[in-house]
């Protein structure tokens, strides 16, 4: 703006400079001019020449000189007043040339002004540039901050997001703590009825070797009767000599000896028969034994399938009643905690429950009722898969936890 | 041969033995906590209806218990007034295991016979019935009866229903200034009348344990004073006017003594009046105040306010008085204590958190269950069978009253007349 | 502000006036309402005669809004019941007065907020009235002449339930039983 103005100024001064230098050639040019002009008319003109009376002409002619010499003094006046004005010009385009000077001068100081308003400018400049490179910094600085925000935004909501998936967790396990607790019943039931299923099996190795000691029994009873049987023979030995004896000492005694004899031959040929036949049904008896070993091993094995089926079975149909029965048992509000009620309860096969009886009361009248309605609400109670499994009592424990 | 016997045995024995195994054993653990349902048919009733509805009062006596659902009338399978009319089967599908059923009989003009039976739908046998007489008017209190038969048989615990509670109203009077009543009215809050009108605040109404009167704390006459009246016949004596301060009055367990807050002596301070001889004995001695006292149920000691620690908590004393021991210790605000009919807890205003609420406090474990939610929650007084607390509530609807199941389950609004009301008190078992 | 408030409390106080003196003319037409029949006003009570409606205050000091009279209202904390210090210039004046006035007597109500329950509200407010009286003894009122009397939390100015109201019904108010 003010630079313009300045420009203005000086083009307006060097404007006003040049028109006045037109002027003073213009002017030089008029007074060159003049002159010739005088001289000319200073020469007597050739019409004046013919004029013919003398004092005229030289009246004319002093006239005529006067009017030179009065042409002459104006020129005069008037070159003295060009000249003045010359001076005047010459003055003026001194003041002219001074105020183009100072002018120069004002320019030079405004331009040296300018120079400091650019250096000014520049310092401004680079002062800006620091600034910019502070706010670049703070930028940089507040970009860290919302990254280390974002970060820790990121870390809290991961935080969180632990937290959810550790309580999911936590739910997980209490929920796999509760299966597992579910679980660990039926093994628990499952175990139950193994040992069950072990006893069992010892109490039919029990009996098989009880039956191996009734078959060595008999063995021995056999035994018994061979060597009872062979004292017999030894005794008819006996009697045999004694007949001998007899014989000799008596005809008649003989006969009878022979008899005796006979009849002794006869009993060994008995007890000989006997120990055959004892013999053979011990040789029986065995295989029979071995046999009957075999088929209860087979029949243990057989029935160790049928049970575990049948225990899961069990397990299943436990499990059924005791949903059913925990579905629509709804425990007195306020009722105090560690209550706990035993009740019997009769069932027909179909299910329905045709008696219930308290066998241990919880001492709260309400939590008692509850578990009765509990009971016949369920009514008729889930049937098992395996009919076997069914069962006419079943006795509950009515025993709420926490 | 033998042997072969033996294993056939053997097999035998098993077989038994598994027939013998025929009885199960199952450990139930979970069940749902709640209202048992009971279905309670409306009653049967002849030509002439009677005034109240004993099948609907008896529901919602029932209900308020917090311990029964009655089921919709309109979604029971039939409406059965004798048990001929019974189809269990129809009601076993409800699944619900009590069935009400009854009739109303005018015998006479005014006169009403009822008769109510409950059964057993799953055994399809009555396990309850009875029949009562009365007039019209009586026919509430039949209801309430009934619902304590059927409660007492269904829980084992006295039912309260047919005893009453005394509660203030304030009600803007034609002049536009108040007017106090002092009322009775149903544990339900039916039936109520005005027993005393006052232009002064009537406050702190106190039953006589035979349920016979009432005592209370006046404000007429430009100071305090308290009165103790007959309800039978509307009489009242005055029973303390000392200078300053008269109010809090508590009776004692055999009706005998009121204990009540004086200042005369200078400072609030309690004492016990012997209402036959008008004796008076002093019971605290300090420089805070000590006020609001209540007996104990075996009349041997006594619970009251006293910010003697700088705010004011719960204290206990001998009877005769004597040391005072703190009971409460929990919040900044614990006041206007009085012992549940066992003896065994206390009924309290707690301030938590600038909130005033009903609470417990369990003297065995000194443990303090916050009851209701209110935020100017006062004035808490124990059913006589101890299953719920009365107490004042107050909103920007209004004032009311409210009761809460004393293990904090199940809360309810009275529905009393308009205005506003306090100072509910519950009545003891009549006599 | 505080002579806005000053304002404020002398109307206040002029129409507590009011209503404290028809409540005790009231008091006749309360019996045989109800089952209870309410002992009638002992007319032994020196109450409302001279009271006025509060026209010819001029020359009065007691109704000079200037004067520290004009002030018949204390008010407290929560659960407080210690006169504030801006208040005992008050009661001072009061005391003064009452000096002067042998045959005056005031009767100094203490009430309470609706918070917490209303009998410990009830000595709550007995307690303001005595710290009231005890102060005005000691600046020179003798006992005749102050009586004691608690409402506890029955009477608010604002029954509304906020903090607001509740600092402007913790109070004790001075009542001019006789000048």
């Amino acid at each position: 703006m003010k630079f313009r103005r300045l420009f203005d100024n000086v083009s307006a001064g060097f404007l006003a400079v040049v028109v006045h230098l037109l002027f003073v050639v213009v002017l030089i040019l008029s007074l060159d001019w003049t002159p010739d002009r005088i001289d000319a008319s200073g020469a007597p003109t050739p019409l004046q020449a013919v004029v013919v009376e003398e004092h005229l002409v030289e009246a004319e002619i002093q006239r005529l000189q006067e009017r030179e010499r009065e042409k002459e003094q104006d020129e005069q006046a008037r070159i003295r007043e060009l000249e003045s004005k010359l001076e005047e010009a010459a003055d003026k385009r001194q003041r002219e040339e001074e105020r183009l000077a100072e002018l120069q001068a004002r320019l030079e100081e405004e331009r040296q002004r300018a120079a400091l308003e650019r250096e000014k400018r520049h310092d401004e400049s680079e002062q800006l540039a620091i600034l910019k490179q502070r706010q670049e910094e703070e930028e940089r600085r507040l970009a860290q901050l919302a990254a280390k925000r974002k970060a820790e935004d990121e870390r809290k909501r991961r935080a969180e997001e632990e937290r959810r998936q550790l309580e999911e967790a936590r739910l997980q396990a209490q929920e796999d703590k509760r299966r597992l607790d579910q679980e660990n019943l039926k093994t628990e039931l499952e175990t139950s009825r193994l040992e069950e299923d072990r006893r069992r099996a010892e109490e039919e190795k029990r009996l098989a070797e009880e039956q191996t000691r009734q078959a060595e029994e008999e063995r021995r009873q056999a035994e018994e009767e061979k060597r009872l049987a062979e004292e017999q023979k030894r005794r008819a030995e006996e009697l045999k000599k004694v007949a001998e004896e007899q014989k000799r000492k008596a005809e008649e005694q003989k006969r009878k000896a022979e008899e005796a004899k006979r009849l002794a031959e006869q009993q060994k040929r008995q007890a000989e028969e006997d120990k055959r036949k004892a013999e053979q049904a011990r040789e029986r008896e065995q295989a029979e034994l071995a046999l009957q070993e075999a088929l209860a091993e087979e029949q243990l094995s057989l029935d160790l399938t049928r049970r575990s089926l049948r225990e899961k079975a069990k397990a299943e149909y436990v499990f059924q009643i005791r949903s059913k029965v925990e579905r629509n048992w709804i425990r007195p509000a306020g009722t105090p905690k560690g209550l706990k009620c035993l009740i019997r309860v009769e069932q027909i096969p179909g299910g329905e429950v045709v008696g219930t009886r308290i066998v241990q009361s919880s001492g709260n009248v309400a939590f008692d009722r509850s578990v009765e309605i509990a009971v016949n609400k369920s009514s008729p109670l889930p049937q098992p898969t395996d009919p076997t499994v069914f069962a006419r009592v079943i006795n509950f424990e009515f025993d709420p936890e926490g | 041969m033998i042997a072969r016997t033996f294993v056939y045995l053997t097999l035998l024995v098993w077989g038994s033995a598994a027939v013998a195994q025929g009885e199960l054993n199952i450990r139930i653990t979970q069940g749902l906590e709640g209202a048992q349902p009971i279905a309670i048919v409306p009653f049967g009733q002849g030509a002439e209806p009677p005034p109240s509805d004993i099948a609907r009062i008896v529901a919602s006596d029932l209900a308020s218990s917090g311990l029964f659902t009655p089921i919709p009338a309109s979604d029971l399978p039939g409406s059965p007034h004798v048990a001929e009319d019974i189809d269990f089967n129809d009601w076993r599908l409800l699944g619900t295991a009590n069935l009400v059923i009854g009739q109303v009989e005018s015998p006479s003009a005014g006169r009403y016979a009822v008769e109510f039976r409950l059964f057993d739908v799953f055994k399809a046998s009555q396990t309850l019935g009875y029949r009562f007489e009365g007039g019209g008017g009586e026919l509430r209190s039949i209801a309430h009866r009934i619902s304590d038969l059927l409660f007492e048989h269904l829980t084992g615990l006295r039912g309260a229903f047919n005893t009453r509670i005394a509660y203030v109203t304030e009600t803007p009077g034609a002049d536009g200034r108040p007017r106090y009543s002092l009322n009775v009215a149903d544990s339900d809050g039916a039936n109520w009348k005005p027993v005393l009108d006052s232009r002064q605040p009537i406050i702190s109404p106190a039953w006589s344990p035979d349920a016979r009167q009432l005592a209370y704390v006046s404000l007429e006459n430009r100071r305090s004073q308290i009165y103790v009246q007959d309800l039978a016949s509307g009489e009242r004596r005055r029973v303390a006017t000392f200078p300053g301060l008269n109010g809090a009055p508590a009776w004692s367990p055999d009706g005998n003594q009121l204990a009540m807050t004086l200042s005369k002596d200078g400072n609030p301070e309690i004492y016990a009046l012997h209402l036959a001889t008008n004796r008076l004995r002093r019971l605290t001695q300090s420089v805070s105040i000590d006020t609001e006292p209540a007996w104990s149920p075996d009349g041997q000691s006594l619970v009251f306010t006293s910010d003697r620690s700088g705010k004011p908590q719960i204290y206990q004393m001998p009877a005769a008085g004597g040391r005072a021991t703190r009971l409460t210790f929990e919040g900044d605000y614990n006041a206007r204590a009085s012992y549940s009919p066992d003896g065994k807890r206390l009924a309290l205003v707690h301030a938590d958190r600038g909130a005033f609420r009903i609470a417990t406090l369990d003297l065995d474990g000194n443990t303090l269950l916050v009851l209701s939610d209110g935020q100017l929650d006062e004035s808490p007084s124990f059913a006589p069978n101890g299953s719920m607390i009365l107490y004042a509530t107050s909103d920007s609807e209004g004032a009311s009253l409210a009761a809460v199941s004393a293990d904090g389950r199940f809360k309810q609004r009275l529905a009393t007349r308009q205005g506003r009301v306090r100072e509910p008190a519950w009545s003891p078992f009549r006599p | 502000m505080s002579l806005r408030l000053t304002k404020y409390l002398a109307i206040f106080t002029a129409a507590a006036l009011l209503a404290g003196c028809a409540a005790i003319t009231g008091e006749e037409d309360t019996g045989a309402e109800g089952a209870a029949v309410i002992e009638s006003a002992p007319s032994t009570e020196p109450t409302t005669t001279g009271m006025g409606t509060g026209t010819g205050y001029v020359g009065d000091p007691l109704d000079d809004p200037n004067s520290l009279l004009s002030t018949r209202v204390v008010y407290f904390d929560f659960d407080r019941s210690d006169v504030r210090p801006e208040d005992r210039k008050v009661l001072e004046a009061h005391a003064r007065f009452l000096a002067e006035q042998p045959g005056a007597q005031v009767s100094l109500e203490g009430h309470a907020d609706e918070r917490g329950t209303r009998e410990y509200n009830l000595a709550l407010g007995e307690r303001r009235a005595n710290a009231v009286r005890s102060m005005m003894t000691l600046s020179g009122a003798s006992g005749q002449q102050t009586r004691t009397v608690s409402y506890g939390e029955e009477n608010p100015v604002d029954p509304s339930h906020n903090e607001a109201a509740w600092a402007l019904n913790r109070r004790v108010e001075i009542i001019y039983l006789t000048r």
